[in-house]
Order: C-alpha cells, then structure tokens, then sequence
C-alpha cells in the first residue's frame, strides 16, 4: 500500500469513527426525545382548542344545568389531564362572558384557566384560582400550603387508574405490584429478569410536583426509586394516568401493562379488580370567602356532575379506592 | 499528498468530528428536558 492509500484510509477511518459514533448517540438518546408525531400525541397538543367550553366544535360533555351561577364566580383550575371535565363543568353551570381566550391560553379575567398541577396548586394557594382539580399535592405542594398558612380541603370528586407504559414492541404485557416496585428500586435491570428480550430497563420518571410523579411516589412507600445507569440503552417502562394516555395507546407505538393479570380498563377500574386507582379532588382554601364553592362543588358530586365525569371517561365516586 | 497537507485534513477531520458530536450532545439534551414521558416511550423499544 503506498503513501496516498494509507493517508485516506486514515482519513476515511476518522470519518467513519466520528459518524458511526454520531449514528449510535443518536439511535440511542436522540432519536427517543423526538416529539412523537402519532395522532394520539398530537390531540394532547391541542388539548387547550379541543376542549374549550361554549364551543359548538368542543369535544366535552355538553351539558346545561338548571344549576347556573352568575356572579362570585369561582376561578376553576387543575391538571393538563382533567381540563376535559373542568371545561365541562364551566360550560354546564358558567355564563358564556366568564371564559376568555386568546387562541393560545386563558387570559388573567377568565373563569377557567389551565395551569397543570404544579402551577395550581401554588395558585389555589396563592388566591388566584378558588377551586383546582388535582390528584393529591406532593409533599413540597403541602409544604407550600403550609409555609403560607394555608388550610386546603380536598373533596374527592373521582378516581382513575394509575398505570404503567412500556413500548408496544415490548413483549411484556404484565407485570406484578411487586415486580413493578422491583424495576424502580433497581432489584430488576434487564426485561429478560420479567419475560422479555434482553435488554436494559430504562424506569423513567416525572417532575417533582406532577400529578403522576406524586402518585408514584405514594405507590413505593418507603422504597427509594433508583435509576439504571444503563437504562438510556435499553427498553424504557412510564407512569401515568389512564384517561391521559387512552388516545395515545389507542393509536400510538404505547401500551398499557396489565397489573396481577388485570388490564386497566373501565370496568376493572370500576369493579376494584385494578390495584391501583386513585381519587382525583376538588381543592379549595378553606378560608376562602367565596359563597359559591360549596354549592359548586355540592353539583360536582350531584348526578349531574358526577354524569359528566363519568362521560368524559374518568369513574365517578363512589367507587374510590385510594 | 504532503505530510503537512496530511495532518492538516487529519485535523479539519478530526475538528468536524468533534464539532457535530457536541452539537449533537447538545440538541439530545434539549430535546430530553422537553420530552414527555410517553413520546419517549413510543420512540423507544
């Protein structure tokens, strides 16, 4: 081999190292954080639009109440999840002139707004929303109320299910409590440990202060969750609420895990057969003054608020299971 | 091909390289911080 060969193999060889390196980053930690372009995912985007209250094109529960407020009006706030039945609710029982919004969010004056956990909670506490509906506040959210003096009342007003994702290639289709617990306190790294192929568990995790992540939370107890080190290259396990994830199991590359040989569907939610279900709450301050958030939310537990969750796809109360 | 043109492409090569891996490390992390749990699940395996 002569001088020049040698000098653009060499050449070649550095360019085929970096690219090769380049491909293997991006297969394994890129390509994963894409924005997902399935349907399901694409409705969550939307979510804001899809749901508005007094919209003919709305996809919520249309409802008109003989139950109408029209002055003193709480200010309705919650999670990303539960916005669905918050609209609905402002749309049954709520002038038209009390929702206002720009195309884009909430304006400051409008009785309905959309923080997401974390943001309501600080809001109810803070005096800018009356009434949030939430899953229960994580240990910092309590925290907060109390460093404020603060004194929240949590009115369960539904439940849902609490259920684990993986990808819908991944052979597994059910796992135990037990086994779940295992994954996120490091007991069980690779998938071929449950059933499934040879590679890595990936437990993935939320954001201090999320509805889900705090359910997690309640879910291991005392058990620490511990991350793989070398999760990032295997095959990755999520948490989430039911109702959240439907569109997205229904039409993307996501399934839901059975959990002890029970799928998370209505009817097993409904039934308890399903280990994990958890209320979601109407929250208020209690020293709030406002003379409409117990006759509001007396209606939310009414047949017709409870009509109106059930419809919307979450299960009314009284079948709660904490 | 002279030595110095040589190691001079070896170094344009190599800097290239480097260039588009950092790059590359850094649109990963900023794509992380704002990926849901579930799109990352349905990229995933």
């Amino acid at each position: 081999m002569n001088k020049l060969t040698k000098q653009i193999a060499a050449l070649a060889a550095v360019l085929f190292g970096f690219a090769a390196f380049d491909t293997a980053i991006y297969q394994l930690c890129t390509k994963p954080c894409l924005p997902d372009q399935s349907s399901g995912m694409q409705a969550k985007s939307i979510e804001l639009d899809r749901y508005l209250p007094f919209d003919d094109a709305s996809e919520i529960v249309d409802v008109k109440s003989e139950f109408q407020l029209t002055d003193d009006l709480p200010v309705i706030d919650g999670a990303a999840a539960l916005y669905p039945i918050c609209s609905a609710f402002v749309n049954a029982v709520y002038p038209e002139d009390a929702v206002r919004f720009d195309g884009d969010d909430f304006s400051a004056e409008s009785k309905l707004q959309m923080r997401n956990t974390r943001a309501a909670y600080k809001a109810v506490v803070d005096g800018d929303s009356d009434i949030i509906i939430c899953a229960k506040p994580s240990e910092e959210q309590l925290q907060y109320t109390a460093d404020n003096g603060v004194e929240l009342e949590l009115v369960p007003i539904g439940c849902e299910a609490f259920v684990f994702l993986v990808n819908g290639e991944n052979p597994v289709d059910d796992l135990s409590v037990e086994q779940i617990k295992g994954i996120y306190s490091g007991e069980y790294n690779n998938w071929s440990e449950l059933g499934g192929e040879n590679l890595f568990i990936n437990p993935l995790t939320r954001n201090t202060g999320s509805g889900s992540q705090t359910a997690m939370l309640s879910f291991m107890k005392d058990t620490e969750i511990k991350k793989n080190p070398l999760g990032f290259i295997g095959s990755p396990i999520g948490f989430s609420f039911r109702y959240y994830v439907e569109d997205v199991v229904e039409h993307g590359n996501v399934k839901m895990l059975s959990l002890n040989g029970v799928y998370p569907d209505k009817d097993n939610i409904a039934d308890g057969s399903y280990p994990i279900v958890s209320n979601f709450y109407a929250v208020y301050d209690k020293s709030n003054e406002n003379p409409n958030i117990q006759p509001l939310i007396d209606w939310i537990l009414s047949d017709e608020g409870q009509y109106i969750i059930e419809e919307t796809g979450y299960i009314p109360m009284p079948a709660e299971k904490e | 091909m002279s030595d110095k043109i040589f190691k001079r492409l070896l170094l344009i090569c190599t800097a290239a390289g480097c260039i588009a891996t950092v790059l590359l490390i850094m649109i990963t992390t900023i794509l992380y911080k704002d990926c849901s749990i579930i799109s990352y699940i349905a990229n995933g395996r």
